[in-house]
């Protein structure tokens, strides 16, 4: 799955500390996510779309 | 360098490393000394100083119960990559040893000190799966 969360936090201004924190989550977790190592759980992506007032398919992309 | 130094993640996995650590040296002290004193079986004290390993044992669930309950999603599902792996291995080994053991004559002296192989396998096996899943990919 592609994701478009490292440009989404970078237009907000945040470092991935910022958004782990906004998160709840490990800065280990933001990173992984953002280099398409780890799909987030449903609840933490709804959470992401939340933060950043998007649809979860506006920031996650299925890759086929 | 502090622990208000270090990032929050790194103070998790510090704190799980002392406590886990705490709990083997713990466990290890308990049997050794269950083992080596001598005292007259039957004894109120004999009795007590036999069953000292058993909440030493249980305290090391315990600390993996509380470190699990602390990470997030990401790092619960390494962690419990890891106690699979590491049961796997450790599973392996003991149900092959018989097997080894009446080919080459080799001794198992590992004396009921399992819980401490498995905390060595657990470490090393965890930090592999740490550096797989989140470790810069090659280019």
């Amino acid at each position: 799955m592609n994701n478009s969360l490292k440009e989404l936090r970078a237009e907000h201004g945040m470092t991935q500390a910022d958004l782990a924190a906004k998160l709840g989550v490990s800065r280990q977790t933001v990173i992984a996510i953002e280099t398409g190592r780890y799909d987030p759980s449903l609840p933490l992506a709804f959470a992401i779309a939340r933060l950043f007032a998007r649809r979860i398919e506006d920031i996650f992309v299925d890759k086929a | 360098m502090n622990a208000h130094a270090l990032g929050h993640d790194a103070r998790t996995g510090l704190r799980f490393f002392a406590e886990a650590l705490g709990a083997v040296v713990l466990l290890a002290a308990a049997k050794l000394t269950a083992d080596h004193v001598q005292l007259t079986p039957g004894t109120p004290l004999y009795v007590f100083v036999q069953l000292l390993p058993v909440p030493a044992v249980w305290l090391l669930p315990l600390v993996m119960l509380r470190h699990y309950l602390r990470i997030d999603e990401l790092q619960r599902l390494q962690f419990l990559q890891s106690i699979a792996l590491t049961g796997g291995i450790l599973a392996g080994v003991a149900w092959s040893w018989p097997s080894l053991h009446r080919a080459f004559g080799w001794d198992a002296t590992d004396n009921g000190m399992w819980e401490v192989h498995f905390s060595v396998v657990f470490v090393v096996i965890s930090a592999l799966v740490t550096r797989m899943r989140v470790a810069p990919r090659a280019r």
